[in-house]
């Protein structure tokens, strides 16, 4: 006993060491799982309010280019609404007709609108950070869209912040649909230049080229369909394979997000149950 | 010593200001992050014991993983780090040995020395955080060079830090 405890004493640097060293590793190797959520429960209130003081200073410096993007997303929105009035007055029945078969699929979601405080494009896992929480109805597993186009899924929700997957994190996978030739692959991002993604999946008879739209697919939990992801600037055949690695050209400037919408889709935890079940059986 | 722990406790929040303020926005061709916090560690006094540099190596990784939200990863680099000080110091002894009052800077101990201990250590940082964060041997050449060059503007900066502070 004496010369364990004297063990014990003499190398009490490297059992530290070898403790301390497993606990990260644990910790690394947890990441996705529950006891993260309840760490960062605490500390993303602290973090995110020295974000939120940081990110006050900046904002006066991309003020312009804002206001210019958010221009750009009313003349979008008043040119729609006018549309519809105008279909309105010449076509009342055609009206009524659409807005009946689309609210099935358009009355299910809601959107919140928040400010990122904090996010990066330079890691392989990109994270952001909004200035919305529970408090504003955010929930983890939201569908995160800005002007241009989507930006990621929300990962974990305090009362006043919610941090987000950003599209560029290795590990989101979002359903994607080539817009004009009406196929479904998966949106992934490998790390690299966040201006690229890569679009799997697609088999070789689709025939994608250069130029075509992808836009989110009719299948995701996360976001409405028919919203911009980006276009294609390349794309290639790896030696004899059946499926396409396609090159995505982001709408998104991801190095300068500001103003996001939270997408609430209010089945979402019935739907989630449902499937689960389902599949568990 | 009172004062020696009030200017330790100034300088982690000055470099972490640093850190978070400036480096973590810069985004240096996509791909490369240098980190100038871990010159805290490198920083604290030559006589501390192990198992103090290896809690406070802890705390510090964690207040980065805080605020990069990647719970473990700076942890698990920094305590690598502070393992392996003890042993750096001890390589790099100047001739005769350290004597008291001698600190790790470049002010005390010269140019070439804190090169050499900083270069190690900051590299050993550097390949365990780069290679955690990838988690995969995948691409290794590209997380190599991603060491390679983060480490060599991550040393720059510390120069830097070592030249511009008055200590």
């Amino acid at each position: 006993m004496q010369n364990f405890i004297q063990f014990l004493i003499r190398f009490h640097a490297l059992f530290l060491f070898l403790i301390l060293e497993a606990f990260c590793l644990y910790l690394v190797t947890r990441q996705h799982h529950y006891q993260r959520a309840i760490i960062y429960k605490a500390t993303d209130e602290l973090t995110g309010t020295v974000y939120t003081g940081i990110t006050g200073t900046r904002d006066y410096v991309g003020l312009k280019s804002v206001n210019d993007s958010l221009a750009i997303e009313n003349a979008r929105l008043r040119e729609r609404l006018l549309m519809l009035e105008l279909m309105q007055i010449s076509r009342p029945d055609l009206l009524s007709d659409t807005t009946w078969m689309d609210s099935t699929r358009y009355e299910v979601f809601n959107y919140r609108a928040a400010k990122v405080i904090n996010n990066s494009t330079d890691k392989i896992t990109n994270f952001f950070t909004i200035n919305k929480g529970s408090a504003d109805g955010f929930r983890p597993e939201m569908g995160v869209i800005g002007p241009n186009g989507i930006v990621g899924v929300t990962k974990r929700v305090s009362e006043n912040f919610t941090t987000a997957m950003s599209v560029l994190h290795k590990d989101l996978r979002i359903s994607s649909l080539i817009k004009n030739k009406n196929y479904i692959g998966t949106l992934r991002w490998t790390g690299g230049n966040p201006n690229f993604a890569l679009l799997t999946d697609i088999p070789k008879h689709v025939n994608p080229e250069v130029g075509d739209t992808v836009v989110t697919s009719y299948y995701s939990n996360f976001f409405p369909e028919n919203l911009m992801i980006g276009t294609i600037t390349d794309m290639d055949l790896d030696g004899g394979s059946n499926f396409y690695n396609i090159t995505l050209r982001l709408s998104t400037n991801f190095n300068n997000i500001k103003h996001v919408y939270g997408v609430d889709f209010h089945e979402f935890n019935e739907l989630k149950q449902l499937e689960q079940t389902t599949y568990s059986e | 010593m009172n004062s020696v722990i009030v200017q330790n406790i100034i300088r982690f929040v000055l470099l972490f200001a640093i850190q978070i303020i400036i480096l973590d926005e810069i985004q240096l061709h996509g791909f490369i992050n240098p980190y100038i916090y871990p010159l805290f560690i490198l920083l604290l006094p030559i006589e501390i014991p192990t198992w103090m540099l290896l809690l406070i190596s802890f705390g510090t990784g964690l207040t980065m993983d805080f605020f990069a939200s990647s719970l473990g990863l700076h942890a698990a680099a920094c305590v690598l780090m502070a393992f392996a000080r003890p042993m750096v110091l001890d390589l790099n002894r100047p001739r005769g040995g350290y004597e008291t009052g001698d600190r790790p800077t470049i002010k005390s101990l010269g140019f070439r020395w804190f090169a050499i201990y900083a270069a190690i250590l900051i590299v050993i940082h550097h390949v365990l955080f780069f290679l955690l964060e990838v988690f995969s041997l995948v691409g290794i050449i590209s997380t190599l060079s991603r060491i390679l060059i983060s480490s060599v503007i991550s040393l720059l900066l510390m120069f830097a830090h070592q030249y511009l502070s008055n200590r």
